[in-house]
């Protein structure tokens, strides 16, 4: 059963910025990860599904319904996160602002307030201006789930958080799935969508790119490597022996390589090395190099 | 409505309400205490040594009664433009800064709608309205009837207080329509704030120049003309009722155009 349909939206704000005919579903106990950097249009998209925002062109359903004209029915059964955390009045406590969430959405139990609570160690006696970002983001995870919501919309939920905090908000993600909610999630950092979600959405410039399942992608994550020689002979050299690497007519030589580590330790042993650089790739480069083909 | 809502801001906002009652207390004792009914010759000597001034504050024409006098010092000026700043700051308390933060976003992820909000917060915004006018309305007929018994015509003073109540609900409701128009504060709040002010300065502006006093009638707060309304003028009590309705003409106006805009949450 779909619960969430997008269906050729648009927004076009101008200055090739918004979103371009965006089709995508999402079924129910499904988890969707919605990646892409910042301003590539994920937060414009959320809007269209929380009813903020009329499409230009296109539908945006949630449940079947107009996620715009519907948005009063369709709201009560979703939880949402916001990308920006700010709350209705700095000066409550923590405590006061989950008080008024729960009389402003009603039928929430308070059962599953004090487990969320306790679940994210969180501190609700504080008043929130006080709150550190992470503070606030569990403050604002714990009113996305308490009144059980079948939908959730978290719109870049671990930032702020701390590891340890982290792997919790997965844990939650993975006993909510096996509830049978469905989650559609946005980030942009790759990890945390690899650990919870079985289907990834990848936007760029406002559109669509990708989308696959979790599994053919995993594992295609590379290491970007960056070699500085000694001398400019010896980095041609390199470059020579590895075609698909790419020479900056100085020193360095930059390329990809997924496990072979100990094959190109061995090779440089026999260069004068200064330098080994190693960054993972951006989610746009491991996308880039898979479907690079498919950019609209 | 709704109910946890109005709670939340009656809560955030009471410092504010304590802070303009007791403005309108300090003017309202302060001013009853100076009646002096014997004044009445100095304070026309007054007027006749700098006529200009006074008329830009509608103090011109004073008058006997100590009703004239509230009038005068009151009714022309403080009353209007005290509820009028407690109106815009609320305007952005209630709607125009959760707009702008976002935080709106909590308020619609629930089953209340748009226009549930909207109505809860205008309800929010005229009770204060309310509560301010029957204070001062209150306070002053206690003042005159301890300090100068049997002198304030209360029934005359009452319908007084009714006009302003309506001028300023229209106030309210249209600085409350642009908070519901325009998601960009300079524009949600700037407008409101703009056009009463404008409309403030031309009637002091008009007042002096006689010339000009076709232009004063082209201005919505002459709707409420304090003198003729105390004397039963049937055209002051006319131009209430138009501004009661254009006051429900901008909450439609706010209410259907916030229900469509988008927002930037």
């Amino acid at each position: 059963m779909k619960m969430i349909e997008v269906h050729n939206l648009t927004k076009d704000y101008g200055n090739y910025r918004g979103i371009f005919d965006l089709s995508f579903t999402v079924d129910q106990g499904e988890v969707v990860g919605f990646l892409g950097s910042n301003g590539a249009g994920k937060t414009t998209t959320i809007r269209h599904l929380m009813g903020f925002i009329h499409p230009q062109q296109g539908i945006s359903k949630i449940f079947d319904m107009d996620t715009f004209s519907a948005a009063k029915q369709i709201q009560s059964k979703v939880g949402y996160l916001p990308g920006e955390i700010s709350f209705l009045n700095d000066r409550m406590t923590g405590n006061e602002f989950i008080r008024f969430m729960m009389e402003t959405k009603e039928n929430v139990s308070t059962e599953q307030v004090r487990h969320l609570v306790d679940y994210f160690e969180l501190d609700t006696r504080i008043k929130i201006k006080k709150m550190s970002k992470g503070t606030k983001q569990k403050l604002g995870l714990v009113v996305a789930f308490m009144h059980n919501p079948s939908v959730l919309i978290l719109d870049e939920p671990t930032s702020g958080l701390d590891p340890i905090m982290q792997n919790k908000f997965v844990e939650l993600i993975k006993s909510e799935k096996d509830k049978g909610k469905t989650i559609f999630m946005s980030s942009h950092i790759f990890e945390e969508v690899e650990n919870t979600c079985d289907r990834v959405l990848m936007v760029k410039d406002g559109h669509l790119i990708a989308d696959k399942g979790i599994q053919s992608i995993r594992g295609t994550n590379k290491k970007h490597y960056t070699i500085t020689f000694a001398t400019p002979e010896l980095a041609k050299a390199f470059t020579r022996v590895h075609a698909d690497s790419t020479f900056d007519g100085n020193y360095k030589v930059s390329f990809l390589l997924d496990s072979s580590v100990n094959d190109l330790v061995h090779e440089l042993v026999h260069y004068d090395v200064q330098d080994i650089a190693v960054r993972n790739q951006t989610i746009e480069e491991v996308f880039m190099q898979h479907y690079g083909g498919t950019k609209a | 409505m709704i109910r946890s809502l109005m709670k939340q801001e009656v809560k955030a906002n009471y410092k504010l309400y304590v802070i303009f009652l007791s403005i309108i207390a300090m003017y309202a004792v302060t001013l009853v205490a100076m009646y002096d009914p014997s004044l009445k010759d100095s304070l026309e000597s007054l007027e006749e040594s700098m006529p200009v001034v006074l008329a830009a504050f509608g103090m011109q024409d004073m008058g006997t009664t100590l009703l004239d006098f509230i009038i005068t010092y009151l009714y022309k000026f403080v009353l209007i433009v005290t509820p009028f700043i407690y109106s815009i700051v609320m305007c952005y308390r209630l709607l125009a800064k959760y707009v702008e933060n976002g935080s709106l976003a909590y308020l619609l992820n629930s089953k209340h709608g748009r226009t549930k909000i909207v109505i809860t917060q205008w309800v929010n915004l005229f009770l204060g309205v309310v509560v301010m006018i029957a204070f001062n309305t209150g306070l002053m007929i206690v003042c005159c009837s301890m300090m100068f018994k049997g002198a304030l015509d209360i029934p005359r003073f009452l319908l007084l207080n009714l006009g302003l109540l309506a001028l300023q609900l229209f106030i309210a409701a249209f600085c409350f329509m642009f908070a519901c128009l325009f998601n960009d504060v300079k524009y949600s709040i700037g407008c409101g704030a703009g056009g009463i002010s404008l409309f403030i300065i031309m009637q002091m502006f008009f007042s002096v120049y006689d010339n000009a006093k076709i232009l004063l009638y082209c201005n919505p707060l002459s709707l409420f003309n304090p003198r003729q309304l105390v004397n039963g003028n049937i055209v002051s009590v006319i131009s209430l009722v138009v501004l009661l309705g254009l006051t429900a003409i901008f909450l439609t106006i706010g209410l259907l155009g916030f229900r469509r805009k988008d927002l930037p949450l």
